[in-house]
């Protein structure tokens, strides 16, 4: 009889272990996953902290029809390269380059709808600040960004100013220097600042950039005409419109312009 | 006793089915040359591709509000892996872009991409002509609009183009610098009005349908517009030449046809400078030695329309 009691009393004991087994067997813990790489977007091969020059960088320009809208240009600060037009809506390019003479600048933002890269991945914004290149030090807060298209162009000092500008549009050739007939219509960049006919001193221009990857650059403007780089090279017809302009980009995140 | 033991035997029967396909019956070994990501950065976001490791495809939904010209992807790939070539842009309508992994081991494995472009169709296309009324347009007429459910105002998406007997699309010239897209509501929804587009000044007269592309969709009208002669429009042209010499004219947009006669007051009175020769696009004119010295308003006479006077001068100097 005790024999027997124990063997009934088994049945479960097999089942209670025979389910440990099966647990313990069944699918067995796989190693962690690895994380996988990701390839890098080829851009950026320019170096923070250093100070870069372009110069000459042509767009298309007629004088002959000056208000008819021109295809926009697109220049990549982070690859220190023109863009083709068909990649507006990446992220390949940082500065675009529209509106009256191509002359106006803009952030590269996919998020507004006035902005050459809508519908794109593209995070850039911009704004100029009345200071010399040198001492703008410290990246604008956040808002003072704006998304905008066609946005910095010509300073309210010129004419057909709108708003601070990053040259000043001289019509009659009279608000900068004589009236003359070859300094008519001529555009005078002011990333140094220039002294009008009347003695005011109008302060350098800089124009602080937000790249499309999110970075930051800081923008002189030097010249709109080509091999001529200060003002006393530039007559209406000193061939146009090819930008010169230095600048340093400095990592997202970044509080400070630094050039190392 | 004998009887006892089955549920025993059962027991461990149920145990060694349950614990004996394991570790030995392993899947087969994915390959190591893999894509295991892609990725669209899009304004608001990114866009997933969809990888089949079956077929080897990626599949990019993109819908059409983005409006993108090309996708800028961000691609992953298996531990080790590399892809062959770097990663460049692609335009939405490649039907032949591959990607190639090599993974750590030397094995390739090679994905072929298809963008799926979410629009919403059909494309219908208003008619400019009816049942009863064949609508002309000039041969070079640069002030051309069409209107439909076009969905975008970015006039280079807007493939316009007329079909003729020859069956071949001929392509309207569209311009972003003047081309313009405005949306426009009806009763029956809203609508797009594509304007400033051009026809060819090369176009033979007759009738076409009009035909209208939009990446993936495509609509036609279902009666025919006609190109006809329009009164023709000569660029603006300050003409300077010496007597007994020629000049030439053109026109960039509605063509010359039966051109007659252009001519100059002298003294009051009506002179006619001979017209040397004329194409669509140009003409050749020449000044008569006996006209003075001067500068004269030129008028133009085309069959079929009334005289006009040109705004721009001819300055006759001496020979």
């Amino acid at each position: 009889m005790k024999m027997k009691a124990t063997k009934i009393n088994s049945i479960p004991n097999l089942i209670i272990l025979s389910m440990a087994l099966l647990v313990l067997s069944s699918c067995s813990k796989g190693s962690d996953p690895v994380p996988e790489p990701v390839i890098p977007q080829p851009t950026g091969t320019v170096p923070y902290y250093k100070l870069q020059r372009v110069e000459n960088f042509a767009v298309e320009t007629d004088d002959t029809d000056p208000t008819a809208p021109k295809n926009p240009a697109y220049f990549s600060l982070e690859n220190k390269a023109i863009v083709e037009a068909n990649l507006a809506k990446t992220a390949r390019w940082d500065v675009g380059f529209n509106g009256l003479y191509n002359s106006f600048l803009s952030g590269n933002n996919g998020s507004d709808a006035t902005n050459l890269g809508y519908g794109g991945p593209g995070a850039g914004a911009i704004l100029i600040i009345e200071k010399p290149f040198d001492e703008v030090t410290d990246i604008p807060a956040e808002a003072l960004f704006k998304t905008r298209g066609t946005l910095v162009g010509t300073d309210d000092h010129g004419d057909f100013g709108e708003g601070t500008g990053w040259y000043l549009y001289d019509f009659g050739g009279t608000t900068i220097s004589n009236g003359t007939y070859e300094k008519q219509h001529v555009a005078y960049a002011l990333g140094n600042g220039i002294t009008l006919a009347n003695g005011t001193k109008i302060l350098p221009r800089t124009i602080v950039l937000r790249t499309a990857a999110g970075n930051y650059a800081k923008i002189k403007m030097i010249s709109c005409y080509q091999n001529a780089f200060t003002p006393d090279t530039w007559f209406r017809s000193t061939p146009h419109m090819f930008f010169t302009f230095e600048y340093v980009l400095v990592p997202k995140g970044s509080t400070k312009f630094e050039i190392k | 006793m004998k009887s006892k033991l089955i549920p025993v035997l059962c027991c461990l029967l149920i145990t060694s089915v349950f614990t004996a396909c394991k570790k030995t019956m392993d899947l087969p070994e994915l390959p190591n040359s893999r894509i295991t990501e892609y990725k669209v950065p899009v304004s608001d976001g990114t866009i997933a591709g969809v990888i089949d490791e079956s077929d080897k495809t990626i599949t990019v939904y993109l819908p059409f509000y983005y409006q993108l010209d090309v996708i800028d992807p961000q691609i992953t790939v298996s531990d080790g892996a590399k892809l062959n070539t770097i990663i460049e842009p692609v335009d939405v309508m490649s039907e032949t872009t591959t990607y190639t992994v090599t993974g750590n081991n030397n094995s390739t494995t090679t994905y072929k991409l298809k963008i799926e472009i979410q629009q919403l169709g059909p494309l219908v296309v208003i008619e400019p002509s009816t049942a009863t009324t064949t609508t002309g347009w000039a041969i070079g007429s640069k002030t051309i609009s069409i209107q439909g459910n076009f969905n975008t105002t970015d006039a280079t998406k807007i493939k316009v183009s007329l079909i003729g007997s020859d069956k071949v699309e001929h392509a309207l010239i569209i311009s972003g610098q003047t081309a313009s897209v405005t949306p426009i509501i009806l009763a029956t929804g809203k609508t797009y009005m594509l304007t400033n587009l051009q026809i060819p000044q090369d176009l033979p007269d007759g009738e076409y349908k009009v035909r209208v592309k939009i990446l993936h969709l495509t609509g036609e009208t279902t009666y025919p517009i006609k190109l006809i002669y329009g009164r023709p429009l000569i660029d603006y042209k300050v003409i300077t030449a010496k007597q007994g010499e020629t000049f030439t004219i053109n026109t960039t947009s509605e063509v010359f046809y039966n051109f007659q006669e252009l001519s100059i007051l002298v003294g009051g009175q009506k002179t006619l400078l001979p017209i040397v020769s004329y194409s669509r696009t140009e003409a050749i004119i020449r000044i008569p030695e006996n006209i003075p010295v001067g500068t004269y308003t030129p008028t133009v006479l085309f069959q079929g329309w009334a005289a006009s006077t040109l705004n721009w001068p001819i300055n006759v100097t001496a020979k």
